[in-house]
């Protein structure tokens, strides 16, 4: 059998999503944490090396700008997407809502410094802050949506730098391929 | 009521015979003297005028030509006026349109004489033709006119609308103002009215733009500004209370004098039908009359005579102009939300429409009386229409603060109310409104059915976003002009189409049909596939959900709805389609549970492997498998499953696509692109894999290609919007070329494709760089 998911460190069978999804139920989005504190103490190895394959997978979540930052993840590992380390080498901190801005929000980081994209919130200080709803994010890194359009009309409100904001452009994601 | 009662006052003030010492002393004092006499003449005047104001009403003028209205029209004036020294200094103002205003104060003050003819341009002289002959046909000689001529005025209108108009510049004159007379009550008034109108007028200019437009109005008028206005006003409040007393006192009704809004509010509309309010107003303050009065007043303005003894009751006139606009502005309750009416009130104020009207149309009296009829008469439905043009808001926020002023401590806060204007509180004005409503002894309809339409506005505004975030969002919508209307057989055409790769084309020909015969699940499955082989999923979603409505059933659509939402990036849909695919297989069926919709998508998952289990041929399974994982991002496995997909059918192009489309968000680009190529030499005009290679290229930082392979994409379909955005993003990205962006801000294919021509779009790639050449399937 192939690696169970992109990046796998180790062969596993399928990890028990269910229980993820039963567990992010109750206690709400799933992050690193979650994983730690929910398989470790049970030195479970085998769902240890499930949880590094599932955390280099996807960012277990259900939002279309997690799907996106997936996308953008697997970039990043790319010859064009490691450009960005020199072309762009801000940490950006993505919060996104399901439905409305500072509700429910989920976290992830693009560091594009370390070319890497995470669960949030950021390490360090991310250069800027952005939150969004979780569509308009999609239409900003799609090009639909102008960024100073989307921050002029709420759509987009910003933390931090003002430089780095503006140095978030369409550019530095992905397209999505459809199917 | 305040405001009617200034309407009647702004009118009667002007009326020949009112006393016009004392309108001199005080301009509110002149209302008031004059509104007895004003409301006697109104009644008569309804009795001898049923009808609306027409010859009747120039019967009533006064017998000199009306030739020309304050304020626009200065240049016709001076050859006829007598008055060397009004003149003078009026002519400097008469070119205010032409030079600056240091200009004219310039002359003005340096005494120069202009020719009596100053600059007529052809459009005046047009304007005031057309007056001539429209006037002095229809003007029989009445009373004679009151020499209420009124050039210091017209001196302060043009400033007042020079002001008040947002497009030019207000120029501030170095030198001293012509002594205009004005009192320093005068000056005060000038000071508060101008402040509250600018922060009417120009509120969406903010405060700083405000008070730089007031404070170069005074100064150029010569009026101090030291004075500010939350200052603390000692002897200005009994003039103001007497203002206020005045103006409410005299009404028509009698009765006694209410001192709060609230309680005008509820003798106005006690016993009043809702709806019945314009019929009410009309009956008892004579709309009409009123309006002949108005003219009347503004045309005794401009009948000549000696004006200097009578400045400051021409003060008083104009003075009562713009009170009754401010109340009206006060007067910002339900019934008389309608903006276009009070624009129209300010505008008369500044003499700038009734002027225009009456030099171009006839009726315009009349017209005006009808559009307030009409506009007035239900004020229910009107006021909701307003609200929902949203124009509103602002207004009821105005409406908020002045109401809650109002109610508490009412004759005494004239300069307060003034930052009122400025607040926003929604909430408060629809509480305070509560309130009052709770609060209202009489109980009638007219609250209610304002209620009611707030209601319904809210429950429509409601309706209208639900529809647009849900069922809306999946609308097809068919193209304006379709020339397969009319075809005889339009599904046979659409299919032929569709099998020869003109695919807009057959977009066209299904969509004739389905208007034809808009229940036929084959022609909006075909549809739909088009338009995803098309690439425009939005419509594809939409196409499929009928096909979906009209057979339930369709495995086809169900996949290309999961498929569909998952391009969408809309996990929960494309999953709850994926299972309904699975539940209604007739083989896989009975591994489902009845209830789909709570599934997980790691149970679907399980449950579609255990189908490929149970039949490893079946081609779909794996597809319906590789899309499961795509939608978790487990890419890897996704690409297996169409992997083994195409082994089992390798000349299905949409599955090529998939693959391609699957590697390319996996970040192997490289890869995609051979699968994609596979895909279009078996469909060579599959717009969707064509994009796809852009992106392609796009995401491996080869922006060139992709642009040609945008615009060749765009070239079969130049409907599809993602793709002129990441045309845009490329374009961006590859070369400043500013021409070429534009081009494609305005969708205008032709540059684009001469600068990125098809012929260098590399069709065949010779050589496979990717990984999988090693997995057997794909033939070197």
């Amino acid at each position: 059998m192939l690696n169970v998911f992109s990046g796998c460190l180790f062969p596993t069978p399928v990890p028990p999503i269910e229980e993820f999804d039963r567990y992010r139920e109750r206690k709400g989005p799933a992050d690193r944490h979650f994983f730690q504190a929910f398989y470790w103490p049970r030195r479970d190895l085998e769902r240890c090396s499930a949880i590094i394959s599932f955390m280099s997978y996807p960012l277990g979540s259900k939002l279309q700008s997690a799907a996106l930052l997936d996308m953008m993840r697997g970039h990043l590992t790319t010859e064009e997407g490691k450009k960005l380390k020199q072309k762009n080498g801000l940490v950006y901190q993505i919060n996104v809502a399901p439905k409305k801005i500072g509700f429910e929000e989920e976290s992830f980081v693009v560091d594009l410094k370390n070319l890497k994209v995470y669960k949030g919130p950021a390490e360090g200080k991310p250069d800027a802050t952005f939150s969004f709803v979780d569509g308009d994010f999609v239409s900003v890194a799609g090009g639909k949506l102008n960024p100073q359009f989307a921050f002029m009309r709420g759509k987009m409100k910003i933390k931090g730098s003002m430089s780095a904001a503006q140095k978030f452009t369409p550019e530095i994601f992905p397209k999505p391929s459809k199917l | 009521m305040a405001m009617r009662d200034l309407v009647m006052g702004g009118a009667a003030c002007a009326v020949p015979g009112s006393d016009g010492a004392s309108s001199s002393a005080n301009p509110l004092g002149g209302l008031a003297d004059s509104l007895l006499g004003g409301a006697s003449k109104t009644q008569e005047r309804i009795r001898e005028l049923p009808g609306l104001a027409g010859p009747g009403q120039s019967a009533e003028l006064g017998g000199r030509p009306y030739t020309s209205l304050p304020g626009t029209e200065f240049g016709n004036e001076f050859d006829q006026r007598a008055s060397a020294n009004g003149s003078q200094f009026l002519r400097g103002f008469g070119r205010i349109d032409e030079g600056g205003f240091a200009d004219a104060w310039g002359d003005a003050v340096g005494g120069r004489m202009i020719p009596p003819v100053v600059q007529h341009d052809r459009e005046q002289e047009e304007a005031f033709r057309n007056f001539e002959a429209l006037y002095q046909g229809v003007e029989a000689p009445g009373r004679p006119p009151l020499a209420l001529d009124a050039p210091p005025q017209r001196v302060l209108s043009r400033f007042f609308r020079t002001f008040l108009d947002n497009s030019h510049e207000f120029q501030v004159s170095a030198l001293p103002p012509p002594e205009l007379g004005l009192s320093e009550a005068d000056k005060r008034r000038i000071r508060d009215r101008s402040s509250i109108m600018a922060r009417h007028f120009f509120a969406d200019q903010g405060e700083d733009y405000v008070n730089g437009r007031v404070n170069a109005l005074l100064h150029s008028l010569d009026i101090d500004n030291s004075l500010r206005f939350r200052e603390p006003m000692g002897g200005r409040h009994p003039e103001l209370e007497g203002y206020w007393n005045e103006a409410i006192g005299p009404r028509p009704g009698g009765g006694p004098l209410p001192d709060t809004w609230a309680e005008d509010f509820h003798q106005h509309y006690k016993g009043s039908e809702p709806g019945g309010w314009a019929q009410e107003f009309q009956a008892q303050h004579s709309t009409d009359s009123w309006v002949d009065q108005f003219g009347e007043h503004q045309q005794q303005m401009v009948t000549r005579g000696q004006y200097r003894n009578e400045e400051v009751s021409n003060m008083a006139a104009l003075e009562q102009t713009r009170s009754l606009v401010d109340t009206l502005s006060q007067n910002q309750d339900p019934k008389f939300q309608n903006s276009k009416f009070l624009q129209f009130v300010s505008k008369m104020s500044r003499g700038e429409l009734i002027v225009d009207d009456n030099q171009v149309k006839p009726g315009v009296t009349n017209d005006w009386v009808n559009e307030y009829q009409e506009r007035h008469l239900p004020p229910g439905e009107k006021w909701a229409a307003e609200f929902t043009a949203g124009e509103h808001q602002h207004r009821g926020d105005v409406w908020a603060g002045e109401f809650a002023r109002r109610n508490q401590e009412a004759p005494s806060t004239s300069d307060d109310w003034v930052n009122d204007f400025s607040r926003m509180h929604v909430q408060d004005w629809a509480d305070e409104y509560a309130d009052q409503i709770a609060k209202n002894p009489y109980g009638d309809g007219s609250h209610e059915s304002w209620l009611d339409s707030y209601d319904k506005f809210v429950g429509e505004q409601m309706a209208d976003l639900q529809s647009r975030t849900d069922s809306s969002k999946f609308v097809y919508v068919f193209a304006d002009q379709n020339p397969y209307v009319g075809h005889p057989n339009p599904l046979k055409e659409g299919q032929e189409l569709f099998r020869r790769g003109l695919l807009s084309e057959a977009v066209l020909a299904l969509e004739a049909e389905l208007l034809k015969n808009p229940d036929n699940s084959e022609g909006w499955r075909l549809l739909g596939i088009t338009h995803a082989e098309n690439d425009d999923d939005k419509q594809a979603i939409a196409s499929m959900v009928r096909a979906r409505d009209a057979d339930p059933t369709n495995l086809e659509v169900l996949l290309a709805l999961g498929v569909g939402h998952t391009n969408e990036l809309e996990q929960a849909e494309a999953l709850r389609y994926l299972a309904g695919w699975l539940q209604n297989h007739p083989r896989y069926s009975r591994l489902v549970p009845q209830d789909v919709s709570s599934l997980s998508h790691s149970q679907v998952t399980q449950m579609v492997n255990e189908a490929a289990q149970v039949s490893p041929e079946d081609g779909d399974v794996h597809t319906v498998l590789g899309v499961l994982y795509n939608l978790s991002r487990e890419y890897d496995r996704a690409i297996q499953s169409f992997q083994r997909a195409l082994e089992l059918k390798p000349r299905d192009y949409s599955l090529w696509n998939k693959l391609g489309a699957t590697q390319a968000n996996s970040a192997r680009s490289a890869d995609a692109i051979y699968a994609y190529q596979q895909a279009l030499d078996l469909k060579p005009n599959y717009v969707r894999a064509w994009s796809n290679m852009g992106i392609g290229y796009a995401n491996q930082g080869r922006y060139e290609e992709s642009i040609r392979y945008y615009v060749r994409a765009l070239g079969m379909n130049p409907k599809a919007d993602n793709v002129w955005d990441y045309l845009k993003i490329s374009l961006s990205s590859c070369a400043a070329r500013w021409d070429l962006l534009d081009a494609c801000e305005r969708r205008d294919l032709e540059p684009l494709q001469k600068e990125y021509p098809l012929s260098s779009v590399s069709v065949i790639h010779q050589r496979c760089s990717c990984s999988h050449c090693s997995m057997g399937y794909i033939q070197h």
